[in-house]
């Protein structure tokens, strides 16, 4: 090929504007014998592309490869089943822990107080038991009502104060 | 995707990824190792291959991802290949090995100068002829960097060429 030619894609290469087409040109015009003498210097990188395209796997490498892929996966049959057997066992675990800690929490009626034992027996006992609790919850109703008309006298006097 | 799949399509790529695996890693054996894992890795996989659309492209980025996890191991442990071995000349025929020029070793010993994304996407580019998008997907890195970092690979090269054949050495 005329070096004019290489002359100006090697300008190309060099500016980064080259095509992979162009490369390959390139490559193979290095390759030959007969290259011009102010492209010599030129002619180490070219062939050291070519060089390094060569570089390859052993032979063997895929008949290697090809017996692990189609060899039978025993052992990591053997440790999935040992891993969903651990799964199990901590599933249990885990629910046999949850009734324990449910059942010590359950709040609610304490098995061994006798509460028969504080059952009114005759009408009149049942009746002051009656009339006491009325009466705390009267009690407790009256302070409220008092507090509230407190807080209102106080708005009332604010609203005079403002209308004023 | 079967076995028969995988041997025609997946496969051939296997120098490729060596070769890339090889840059990284350094050592053919572990660059070997690296390409097995890749496969393994895909083969495991296989039923949810439908879903990638590159097989390359990914089997590229696994073995980047796996190699440079191994030169972080090895870089921890501290152990591995003494320096200075020469991995290069293993895997050619001793006929490539023979031709083996003193100028081809000037390159090779000049492409080591360079810093490492620029001379990753020279090697990319001129040895494994890969487009611009394909480097820039597989480095992370944008179209713009890709073209920067290759257009200053090839102009030191270029400047360092010249250099030494102005000195005389070629």
């Amino acid at each position: 090929m005329d070096s004019n030619k290489i002359n100006a894609l090697l300008e190309k290469y060099f500016d980064g504007d080259s095509s992979l087409e162009e490369e390959r040109i390139l490559k193979q015009y290095f390759q030959q014998d007969n290259i011009a003498e102010d492209l010599l210097p030129y002619k180490g990188l070219f062939q050291y592309f070519e060089v390094e395209q060569e570089a390859t796997l052993s032979a063997d490498f895929e008949s290697r490869l090809m017996e692990k892929i189609q060899a039978p996966p025993v052992h990591k049959g053997i440790r999935t089943m040992q891993f969903s057997w651990m799964r199990v066992a901590a599933a249990i675990l885990f629910l046999v822990a949850l009734v324990f800690v449910v059942r010590q929490w359950q709040p609610g009626v304490d098995k061994n107080v006798n509460w028969s034992a504080y059952e009114a027996d005759n009408p009149e006992e049942a009746y002051e038991a009656t009339m006491a609790a009325l009466a705390l919850v009267s009690k407790k109703m009256n302070t409220g009502e008092k507090e509230t008309l407190k807080g209102l006298g106080k708005i009332k006097q604010v609203n005079k104060e403002v209308h004023n | 995707m079967d076995l028969v799949t995988f041997q025609n399509t997946i496969l051939p790529i296997k120098d490729k990824l060596f070769r890339f695996a090889l840059r990284i890693v350094g050592n053919p054996m572990e660059a070997e190792d690296v390409v097995q894992e890749v496969f393994i890795k895909m083969w495991n996989n296989r039923y949810n291959m439908a879903e990638i659309k590159n097989h390359e492209a990914w089997c590229m980025s696994v073995t980047r991802n796996l190699s440079i996890d191994k030169v972080r191991s090895k870089f921890r442990r501290e152990t591995g290949i003494p320096e200075g071995t020469d991995w290069r000349d293993e895997g050619l025929s001793p006929h490539k090995s023979a031709e083996l020029t003193d100028a081809v070793s000037r390159v090779r010993q000049l492409m080591e100068t360079l810093p490492e994304s620029q001379r990753r996407v020279m090697e990319l580019r001129d040895i494994e002829e890969m487009s611009y998008q394909e480097i820039a997907d597989l480095l992370e890195l944008t179209m713009e960097q890709v073209k920067v970092y290759l257009h200053r690979a090839r102009k030191t090269i270029r400047q360092q060429l010249i250099q030494s054949e102005s000195y005389g050495l070629q």
